[in-house]
């Protein structure tokens, strides 16, 4: 339940981004894109993914940073090897 | 490097996605301020949260072997860093490699399979975009390019000025003589991505007209641009 309500909880927060920040930001996590990959594959210049890129991450990170955010209390989570 | 830099070059460190140019450089430079390193902690947090963000059905096996495939053959992207505290063993490199690198390989292949809901035609754009497969073809009139898939999914990345007033720009995929429409768009942004609504058989013509507002049955005007695939 935990795992589906964090599911929820990070889309809404995705999709409540500009496309072109979700986009940077989906492509070089889910597609594995360098930046100067992507600023090729997009035909933008560097600069723009780079920007795009940290605005979206970061509005991200205080759209999740909400007051129940379970992370906060517990930084080194982080570090802890993913479940496979 | 200035503060400002390093904050956007950290972002894209936390995603997995900086140049290896840039590495050394954004590496030495946490190491020596607190407020950058703060603030890359913060942003590696969110793009860890990202691995949440697909549903996750079970991958086809050969995608996951594929994943799994790519995720071993991955450079080596790690800069070690001298620890500065005991908490510090892990170095951010291999926070970045096990907390990001790993969770983006599995999360890949949830993404690749998972194309309900809410985002699904922007997703789809980026599975697209993002598939290691897909092909480039140079657009014939216009600069950009289209980009197919295997499975003949594509997306078209276009500079265009926006379509005249109550006309809107349509797609057509061109196999034999009967162009089917393939969706339309505005052009509202530079740079548009769009995707099209059907599959493009090797071999077929996409084509692009200006049409009017909510697109038309077959073209009425003469391609504005072209891509033989």
């Amino acid at each position: 339940v935990w795992r589906r309500l964090e599911r929820e909880r990070v889309r809404g927060a995705l999709s409540a981004l500009p496309d072109a920040q979700r986009q940077a930001i989906e492509l070089a996590y889910f597609g594995g894109y360098t930046q100067s990959e992507l600023a090729e594959r997009l035909d933008l210049p560097l600069g723009t993914i780079k920007s795009r890129m940290f605005s979206g991450l970061a509005r991200l990170r205080d759209l999740l940073g909400d007051a129940d955010n379970p992370y906060d209390e517990q930084e080194p989570w982080i570090t802890r090897p993913p479940a496979s | 490097m200035d503060h400002e830099t390093a904050r956007e070059l950290s972002a894209a460190h936390a995603l997995g996605a900086l140049d290896v140019a840039d590495e050394g450089v954004l590496e030495a430079h946490l190491e020596t301020c607190d407020a950058c390193r703060d603030e890359f902690d913060r942003l590696l947090a969110a793009a860890a949260s990202l691995a949440y963000a697909p549903d996750p059905p079970a991958p086809p096996p050969a995608l996951r072997e594929r994943v799994l495939a790519a995720a071993r053959a991955e450079r080596p992207n790690v800069v070690p860093l001298r620890p500065r505290t005991p908490r510090r063993a892990f170095t951010v490199g291999t926070a970045v490699t096990a907390a990001t690198a790993a969770a983006a390989a599995v999360a890949l292949a949830f993404y690749a399979a998972d194309l309900s809901g809410d985002l699904e035609r922007e997703r789809s754009a980026s599975a697209v975009l993002a598939d290691p497969e897909a092909r480039d073809v140079a657009l014939a009139g216009a600069e950009g390019r289209l980009v197919v898939a295997p499975s003949g999914e594509a997306v078209l990345v276009a500079d265009l000025a926006g379509a005249p007033s109550s006309r809107t720009y349509q797609l057509w995929i061109i196999e034999g003589d009967r162009p089917e429409p393939a969706g339309t768009f505005g052009a509202e942004e530079q740079h548009d991505v769009v995707r099209l609504t059907g599959r493009v058989p090797a071999g077929a013509v996409v084509a692009v007209t200006v049409e009017r507002e909510g697109g038309v049955d077959a073209p009425t005007t003469e391609p504005v641009f072209t891509a033989q695939t």
